[in-house]
């Protein structure tokens, strides 16, 4: 088994390390980085609770090899809340009830993140679109929808106010 | 062992292709790696060679690279406008997530699929080989002297009907085919175990003829993520003799409608029996198997949504 070395920056911090060619990028970010917010689902690409930016893109990190993200910018759920405050995506996402059991919450507010980002008022088939390959078996999906809407108004107060 | 060559003369002093795995974005290959299907053994990432990551008009078409992800092909304004089967196609593949990172080489060179043998190691260890990894049997059709796991690309009936030409090389040789014929090598080969040796550079599309029409349909049984039950892409210019039409994930291969195609360049062309004719047609060349969460007999009934392809068409 060879191992290679890789360079990620993770939520602004760069960290390098040593990886074998068959560890997927999640068991990087959770085993190496220690960040668990992010969460191992199916482990093949179909719920989407793994889901991080990847280079300004959702991407799978389950099914991403560590040695094929060599080199780029991952954001996790991690880097949302400071210290004293959550990130208003997340505070959407509880005033909506949008969370029971939480398990694909960080996915599907990765994947939230990710839309709100390159579209920051996005019509409803728009989130829906964008949140297709988060799969939820617990709240169905109408809070959450409902929760990225009140993200997107969140955040245009915030971008208002700066 | 990974390699990450940055150039296409590094691949080309690779001795046999054979020998390595071609890894595009990886949303097909790398689950296969980790259910044991295939082996990670050598892996050569293409997506940093410049060439294969371009989108770029040329005097003969439009070239596409095989690692253009399907979110690039998608959002490509000029695609959208002038190949708008194909970015459908790739805007209607798996999830955003996917299509981030996954690439229009993978998704035309993806594996067919099988319930048989899309299992983990464990799971398959229980049954003797399959035709796809080395063995005698097909367990979807004993007596088929073939394997008959399904093809589900979506973007592989749209790259058809523009008449794409896939660019290749074999050992050193730059070589082309018509993409239904590239397509047709892939699919019977990957009814097998015997690795493929080529090294996809990507696609080639005649430019469009004036006021050719086309469109892509895609049926699943969700509407997010989902592999399809059926697809059905065509172009047609009005007026003329001239119709393509394919329907995918029916068959190891997507299937030509040469019969339907007739009846659409007829001089007037009836939506019914043009749907009637396409359904009939599809029900005589598809080969279906046992899959999960869908009867043969619902997913023939699902044929007749090719009534919205032709609704776009006419």
């Amino acid at each position: 088994m060879e191992y290679y070395l890789i360079h990620l920056t993770i939520n602004g911090t760069k960290y390098t390390f040593s990886v074998t060619e068959e560890e997927t990028l999640l068991d990087v970010i959770r085993e190496k980085a220690g960040l668990t917010g992010t969460k191992q689902g199916c482990g093949c690409s179909q719920c989407g609770a793994c889901t991080v930016i990847l280079d300004r893109k959702p991407v799978n990190s389950c099914c991403i090899l560590a040695v094929q993200a060599d080199g780029a910018q991952i954001q996790t759920i991690e880097s949302l809340a400071s210290s004293e405050k959550l990130h208003p995506i997340q505070e959407a996402y509880i005033e909506a009830g949008a969370i029971q059991c939480g398990f694909c919450t960080p996915g599907m507010i990765m994947s939230t993140k990710a839309l709100l980002d390159r579209n920051p008022c996005p019509s409803r088939p728009e989130i829906r679109e964008a949140l297709s390959g988060n799969l939820c078996r617990c709240t169905g999906y109408t809070k959450i929808e409902q929760a990225v809407q009140t993200a997107a108004l969140k955040l245009k107060e915030v971008s208002h106010e700066s | 062992m990974y390699r990450r060559p940055e150039t296409l003369e590094e691949i080309m002093k690779i001795d046999s292709l054979k020998k390595v795995s071609i890894l595009g974005g990886g949303t097909d290959l790398v689950p296969l790696i980790k259910t044991g299907v295939k082996d990670c053994g050598s892996l050569i990432d293409i997506t940093h060679i410049p060439e294969f990551r371009q989108i770029r008009k040329t005097e003969n078409g439009w070239f596409i690279g095989a690692s253009v992800t399907l979110s690039s092909l998608s959002e490509n304004p000029d695609i959208g406008v002038l190949y708008p089967a194909l970015a459908k196609a790739a805007a209607k593949t798996a999830s955003p997530q996917i299509r981030s990172i996954g690439t229009i080489g993978g998704n035309i060179l993806q594996d067919r699929r099988c319930m048989y043998f899309n299992q983990s190691a464990y799971w398959r260890s229980s049954l003797p080989l399959c035709y796809k990894t080395g063995g005698t049997i097909c367990h979807q059709a004993p007596a088929s002297p073939v394997c008959r796991a399904i093809y589900y690309s979506d973007t592989a009936p749209a790259l058809c009907v523009y008449h794409a030409k896939a660019l290749y090389y074999k050992g050193n040789l730059s070589k082309s085919l018509p993409v239904s014929d590239f397509i047709r090598q892939h699919t019977v080969l990957n009814g097998t175990a015997e690795p493929e040796d080529i090294l996809l550079e990507g696609f080639l599309l005649p430019f469009p003829e004036q006021n050719m029409k086309s469109d892509f349909e895609k049926i699943s049984i969700r509407n997010s993520i989902d592999f399809p039950v059926v697809n059905f892409a065509g172009s047609f210019i009005p007026g003329t003799q001239k119709a393509c039409l394919y329907a995918g994930a029916v068959a190891p291969f997507p299937v030509r409608l040469e019969k339907t195609e007739k009846a659409l360049v007829s001089p007037h062309p009836d939506l019914n029996s043009l749907t009637a004719t396409a359904v009939e047609e599809i029900r005589s060349l598809s080969l279906l198997i046992k899959e999960p969460g869908i009867s043969p007999r619902i997913k023939r009934e699902s044929f007749q949504n090719i009534r919205y392809l032709f609704q776009d068409l006419l």
